[in-house]
């Protein structure tokens, strides 16, 4: 778990979603968010690992954290989409 | 005695029991002599072998009793060894829980200590080896690193003062909090489960509750992200006033669209904290996220 939270908290670091790196915050911003999408993946089975099922974890720790709209969502979700693919190519590296 | 529950026990009775010239049936004999306190055992020895049958009939009974008395001390060591494996049992149970317990207790007590104190989590330490080692340097306010701001006190009661210095679109405080608002269900399950990530996890989350509740802003200006930000980095509601004033007197007050276009206010404030507020949309006058620059 803790390398794949570290992987998620690099991908959202590099991604910024919401600009607040590129506003000056710090590198950690977006690390609980990374802890919350990195225990839910971890509770997902694998034949559930998916890219839309990852998606969907975004989304919701997203809604929860930033309290966002549909609206919100769906102007994010590229964003989400990259980073969901993303995860998925760092956990098949890590498959035996 | 006034009134036998024998007739037959009665002096009288006995002299005339034995006056009367017929001999008693060996029944009539058993019930007299149950009727003078012998047993049903002592009465049938004496009938069937005289009187020398009275002391082997009492070590029977006494046999018996000593049985029945082996019996149930058996039975007693046997429940108090169950009793003893059912405490040891239940205090391994204990013991776990107890440790749980007992890391969330001292990091909410170490966090309300912290804040006291006015600790700074991010304030660098003396290195080890030097002679102030582990000690708070004067130096080094987090986050952007850098700056030297002195420490400010978190306050120990909630401000009374509700107003932030701020415009409309930035409504007051609110409700006082718990941490439970904070940590939530699914976080107080973190804590209680006996794994230690989890403990380590919950106890975190316990301790930025705690430095939340103790900072004085209240929920209703913080998104959930927000309020986690101001609990690892200890900011007190205090200093985001004076962030917002001085920011706005020494015109360091930027508005950032981000790549949603969702405005927000930036106040770089002279004490060394930078807040941010959404200024439009749903999360209006709510902090997004505050850091030490």
């Amino acid at each position: 778990m803790s390398i794949l939270r570290t992987s998620i908290e690099e991908m959202l670091r590099a991604e910024d979603i919401e600009s607040l790196i590129e506003s000056g915050a710090p590198d950690d911003e977006y690390d609980s968010e990374a802890e919350e999408i990195a225990r839910a993946l971890n509770a997902l089975k694998s034949n559930r690992f998916t890219e839309d099922n990852i998606v969907s974890i975004i989304s919701q720790v997203w809604t929860k954290m930033f309290n966002l709209d549909e609206d919100d969502i769906q102007k994010r979700m590229p964003a989400f989409q990259k980073v969901a693919h993303e995860v998925l190519l760092a956990r098949n590296d890590k498959q035996p | 005695m006034t009134f036998p529950a024998n007739e037959q026990a009665r002096v009288s009775g006995v002299k005339k029991f034995f006056d009367m010239a017929n001999v008693p049936s060996e029944r009539e004999f058993e019930s007299f002599l149950r009727a003078s306190g012998l047993s049903r055992k002592q009465s049938r020895g004496v009938i069937a072998c005289g009187y020398k049958a009275l002391a082997a009939a009492q070590e029977e009974d006494d046999e018996d009793e000593s049985a029945e008395w082996d019996s149930l001390i058996a039975s007693i060591k046997q429940a108090t060894e169950e009793m003893k494996r059912g405490i040891a049992r239940q205090q391994q149970v204990s013991d776990e829980e107890s440790a749980v317990y007992s890391s969330l207790i001292e990091s909410i007590k170490q966090a309300t200590e912290d804040m006291k104190a006015g600790f700074d989590p991010a304030q660098a330490r003396a290195p080890a080896g030097n002679s102030a080692g582990g000690q708070w340097s004067d130096t080094g306010g987090g986050g952007g690193g850098g700056g030297g701001s002195p420490r400010q006190p978190f306050p120990t009661r909630r401000p009374q003062n509700l107003d932030w210095p701020s415009g409309p679109d930035e409504p007051g405080l609110g409700h006082p909090l718990s941490p439970l608002d904070f940590i939530g269900a699914g976080g107080v399950a973190r804590v209680l489960k006996p794994v230690a990530s989890e403990i380590v996890s919950g106890a975190v989350a316990a301790r930025n509750a705690a430095r939340l509740m103790a900072s004085g802003i209240a929920k209703e200006k913080l998104t959930d992200h927000g309020g986690i930000r101001v609990g690892e980095r200890a900011v007190s509601n205090r200093e985001v006033e004076d962030a917002i004033r001085t920011a706005k007197a020494t015109g360091n007050v930027t508005t950032k669209l981000g790549k949603y276009r969702t405005p927000q206010n930036v106040y770089k404030g002279s004490n060394g904290v930078t807040v941010h507020i959404e200024t439009q949309g749903r999360n209006v006058g709510k902090i997004i996220t505050l850091y030490r620059h």
